[in-house]
């Protein structure tokens, strides 16, 4: 059976502006005529060096930033990127937070309250849950994002950087639920640094070099050839 | 409507509610404070106006206060909306979220919170010996009257400040000038000179501040005039802060720094 294309990218290019002065912005190119689909249930690993685009990518796919050029043609309901924080409100309590964050990413309030004692359970931080988010450790707050992100999950999961979380027992714990996500059908494209987890949990992977596709296909190929780059 | 929007209204709806939720428990005071407030600058001007220029009378405190709470009202709402969408970096460059998004959620908080402010009001006016008129029905017309204005007046300066980060400056003076040309702290029927008093009243939180006494202290039947300047200038406010909106809504989360 031929796998279906859920996300299609084509010639995707976007520039940013930075200005210097009034008059004379300065455009540094951030991604240009990248190419790529996303097959439904695969786990997509996106790999390149610091300032290769991989973050502003994962923002292009989430709709978050408009292409400049080309299109991202979308057929997931629901898409949104997974990042350390999910837009957690300082002042208000975890509960809340995970209540809005829930909802940032595309759900309705019912699901999400539904979900609460579960995504407190999953991020084991215990009465903390009550307390304000600006009272976290960083290990707590990526704890308690990380347990909206598995407990809450768009059809389409962007990660960025999302499993360098918590202490050592909580990263075995959080690598075991990706992969049973993964196992489960769940869309997922994530940016890592760490070749091992590009290796063990990605179907494929593409290499972002200056903003462009230089590979793609097997992980094992482009960790090789990232690796190339040093 | 379609599941976008409804999101969009039930996320606006359920951050309100968090934001007042978590409000309370971080500051005990905070919402005395809006009552606070209005009646120290209110003391402060019966002060001036009352015992140092001899106007003191109980009608005097209660034309302060009519002018003072919906002022207070509006100053608020506009300065806390001014830099809701240039603060949300953090929020814009993780989600999709509309821009609208950052000054409704100001704007209905402060809704909510002048509801307790209001009936402060009509607290003090009964305990000042206002009489209670059939007038004072009419009350939800200039509220819902101001609650567009200050709607449409917080999301044209938040939409515009990511755009011209100078433009707050301009607002805050903005907001001085119409402060002291609104008739908060004088009579303008009776200060303002009749040729200039159509104009005066062209600004809308003078023509507003007017329409809350011309309710609450039957000072006159309600005036058409005073009604249609504040319409013209929230569809007017309201469609340019549509249109910034509109045209910017994609760019917002490049244009401001995470």
């Amino acid at each position: 059976m031929t796998p279906q294309v859920l996300i299609s990218v084509r010639g995707l290019g976007l520039t940013y502006k930075v200005r210097r002065s009034l008059f004379s912005p300065m455009f540094v190119p951030a991604l240009s005529e990248v190419n790529f689909d996303v097959y439904k249930g695969e786990t997509l690993g996106v790999v390149g060096k610091n300032g290769s685009g991989k973050s502003t990518l994962l923002r292009a796919l989430a709709g978050i930033y408009k292409p400049d050029q080309g299109l991202v043609r979308s057929d997931a309901t629901t898409i949104a990127l997974m990042t350390l924080s999910l837009g957690f409100d300082p002042v208000m309590s975890g509960r809340d937070n995970a209540i809005f964050g829930g909802m940032l990413l595309g759900f309705d309030s019912e699901y999400v309250e539904s979900q609460l004692d579960e995504i407190k359970a999953f991020s084991g931080i215990g009465d903390a849950f009550e307390a304000p988010v600006r009272t976290y450790s960083s290990g707590m707050l990526s704890r308690l994002s990380f347990a909206v992100a598995m407990k809450v999950a768009p059809d389409v999961m962007l990660l960025d950087e999302l499993l360098a979380v918590g202490d050592e027992s909580f990263r075995a714990k959080a690598y075991e639920a990706m992969r049973e996500k993964i196992a489960s059908d769940q869309t997922t494209i994530f940016v890592s640094h760490n070749v091992d987890e590009i290796l063990a949990l990605c179907d494929r992977a593409i290499l972002l070099h200056e903003g462009r596709i230089i590979s793609q296909g097997d992980p094992r190929n482009i960790i090789a050839r990232y690796r190339e780059l040093d | 409507m379609d599941s976008r929007n409804f999101h969009f209204w039930a996320l606006l709806a359920t951050k309100i509610k968090l934001n007042l939720r978590s409000e309370v428990g971080k500051n005990q005071l905070s919402y005395a404070w809006w009552i606070l407030e209005p009646t120290l600058e209110a003391a402060v001007l019966y002060l001036v106006f009352g015992v140092f220029l001899g106007q003191g009378t109980d009608s005097f405190v209660s034309f302060l206060l009519v002018g003072l709470i919906p002022w207070t009202w509006f100053s608020r709402s506009v300065g806390n909306a001014m830099m809701s969408l240039s603060g949300a970096g953090w929020l814009l460059h993780s989600f999709r979220i509309h821009p609208a998004f950052f000054p409704l959620v100001v704007v209905g908080q402060d809704a909510i919170k002048q509801a307790v402010t209001f009936s402060f009001l009509l607290l003090a006016l009964l305990i000042l010996g206002i009489p209670v008129t059939e007038q004072w029905l009419l009350l939800p017309i200039a509220w819902t009257l101001q609650f567009g204005l200050v709607t449409s007046v917080s999301c044209l300066v938040a939409s515009l400040i990511p755009l011209l980060q100078d433009l707050k400056f301009l607002v805050n003076t903005g907001l001085l000038a119409v402060m002291l040309a609104s008739g908060i702290f004088y009579d303008a029927q009776s200060l303002v000179s009749g040729q200039w008093l159509d104009i005066f009243y062209l600004n809308p939180m003078a023509s507003l501040i007017q329409l809350y006494r011309e309710i609450l202290l039957g000072s006159a039947l309600l005036s058409l005039f005073h009604i249609l300047v504040v319409v013209i200038w929230i569809m007017v406010l309201g469609f340019l802060a549509w249109l910034a909106l509109r045209h910017y809504k994609d760019s917002y989360a490049r244009l401001i720094e995470e």
